[in-house]
């Protein structure tokens, strides 16, 4: 992983007990201010510095305070957005749930000054799919990226950005990622329960406990930008929210994404140090981790293109709509380089590993 | 006196933020973060005492601090009075 040792220290701060504290050299401080930058880790780190846990001289401690203010005035203009889309959801009739940053932040984090975000995500059901897509769109915001095809949306896309008339942003999601286990994981399955909390007066939808820890799971192992917030929000959550995670692990081996939910809970013991046992990661060092998953975990791991993360969807959709699937990324995604062949070519590759 | 629950804050030793859906948010440093977290809990005279004795400070000088601050948050919505004027004693 890689991380300095101040920030990994910052980060399991409050979750286990914590060791000597350490300290950080000058030489290292921009790029340490760079990465809590990046991470929107200011509130753990100050934290830690206050509690002890990390100490840096004054110039820096000073830069780490102002960085942590700045980050707390993005958090209320996100959370302010949310209750505005709150508000146009809840007018629409529209079924959502708010998740990631805010719902985690105040739900799971005894203190949510610490626990940072920068944008909204909110997932849809499926069923309500078209009818928040046509209130935002009412209410004047614009989707940065059209669909890439008809019906792609409804049968394999993650979901939609969308841009508000003052230029505030909206993650949409239709599903947790995409590729191989956005669409092995139906959507609906995160709606059967729900907890809420109340921002600017409002009472809001978000995930309920298995379902926030199946979504930091997904983030923490699949999502673009996973470092050490990604690990902690896992590791929040089976330590100190103590959710339900057998039912998170339930959900998961039921419809084939259990590999998401093993990689993300080893991952943030690796990543946070962490030596604490759970139940949580034993279930997780004794689950098998199949060659499809774990060459399609490997490809986000990477980071590579979309083109690529979208192909790992290519078995799971085989006899579910894979050509049709192929067709469209390669001949309307405009996102990567993947020729009609090409994608040909990697649908009879990908029905040949599921025959093996 | 309370905080009207429209409001959208965070806060941080010394440092505070509030928002709401229909404007930018405005910050506020010093001990305004901490007149905020009482606000809901105690009125006027109250948030005073504690902060000059927390502080050591003079109760006047506190106290002018105090209104201002709340009634800048009562003009801007930020908090809920009943009882806007100022402390007389």
């Amino acid at each position: 992983m890689g991380e300095h040792p101040a920030l990994v220290a910052a980060a399991r701060h409050g979750l286990v007990a914590d060791i000597a504290p350490v300290v950080v050299d000058a030489a290292d401080t921009d790029e340490l201010l760079r990465v809590a930058r990046i991470d929107r880790l200011g509130g753990l780190v100050a934290t830690a510095l206050i509690d002890g846990v990390v100490e840096m001289n004054e110039e820096t401690t000073a830069q780490v305070v102002e960085l942590w203010h700045e980050q707390l005035v993005t958090v209320v203009v996100a959370e302010s957005l949310a209750v505005r889309v709150a508000a146009l959801f809840d007018r629409a009739g529209v079924s959502w749930r708010l998740t990631k940053g805010s719902a985690v932040a105040r739900l799971d984090y005894p203190d949510p000054n610490v626990r940072l975000f920068g944008d909204v995500d909110v997932i849809v059901h499926p069923g309500s799919w078209t009818r928040a897509l046509d209130a935002l769109g009412a209410a004047g915001w614009t989707r940065e990226a059209p669909e890439i095809g008809p019906g792609f949306d409804r049968s394999f896309g993650k979901g939609a950005t969308l841009t508000a008339p003052d230029g505030a942003e909206l993650d949409l999601h239709r599903r947790l990622a995409i590729g191989r286990f956005g669409v092995r994981l139906p959507t609906e399955a995160l709606f059967t329960d729900l907890d809420v909390v109340t921002v600017g007066g409002r009472v809001i939808p978000t995930l309920d406990g298995p379902g926030r820890l199946l979504h930091a799971c997904y983030h923490a192992a699949l999502g673009g930008f996973r470092h050490l917030r990604a690990h902690r929000d896992v590791a929040q959550l089976l330590l100190v929210s103590e959710v339900d995670w057998a039912a998170t692990a339930h959900m998961a081996t039921r419809h084939g994404v259990q590999a998401v939910v093993a990689r993300a809970v080893l991952d943030a013991w690796d990543a946070l140090d962490l030596t604490v046992d759970h139940p949580a990661r034993a279930w997780a060092a004794g689950t098998r981790i199949g060659r499809g998953d774990a060459r399609a975990l490997r490809v986000f791991a990477e980071e590579r293109s979309f083109s690529q993360q979208a192909l790992t969807a290519v078995t799971p959709l085989v006899g579910h709509g894979a050509l049709r699937y192929l067709w469209t990324l390669s001949t309307q995604g405009g996102r990567g380089p993947l020729r009609p062949s090409a994608a040909l070519g990697r649908a009879r590759r990908a029905v040949g590993d599921l025959r093996r | 006196m309370r905080r009207d629950p429209a409001a959208i804050w965070r806060a941080a030793p010394g440092y505070l933020v509030l928002g709401r859906p229909d404007r930018p948010p405005i910050t506020v440093s010093g001990p305004g973060a901490e007149v905020w977290l009482l606000t809901d809990a105690l009125d006027r005279r109250s948030i005073v005492d504690v902060l000059a004795a927390r502080y050591d400070a003079d109760r006047e000088v506190v106290r002018a601090d105090v209104d201002a601050l709340l009634d800048r948050l009562v003009d801007d919505g930020f908090v809920l009075d009943d009882t806007v004027s100022a402390i007389d004693g």
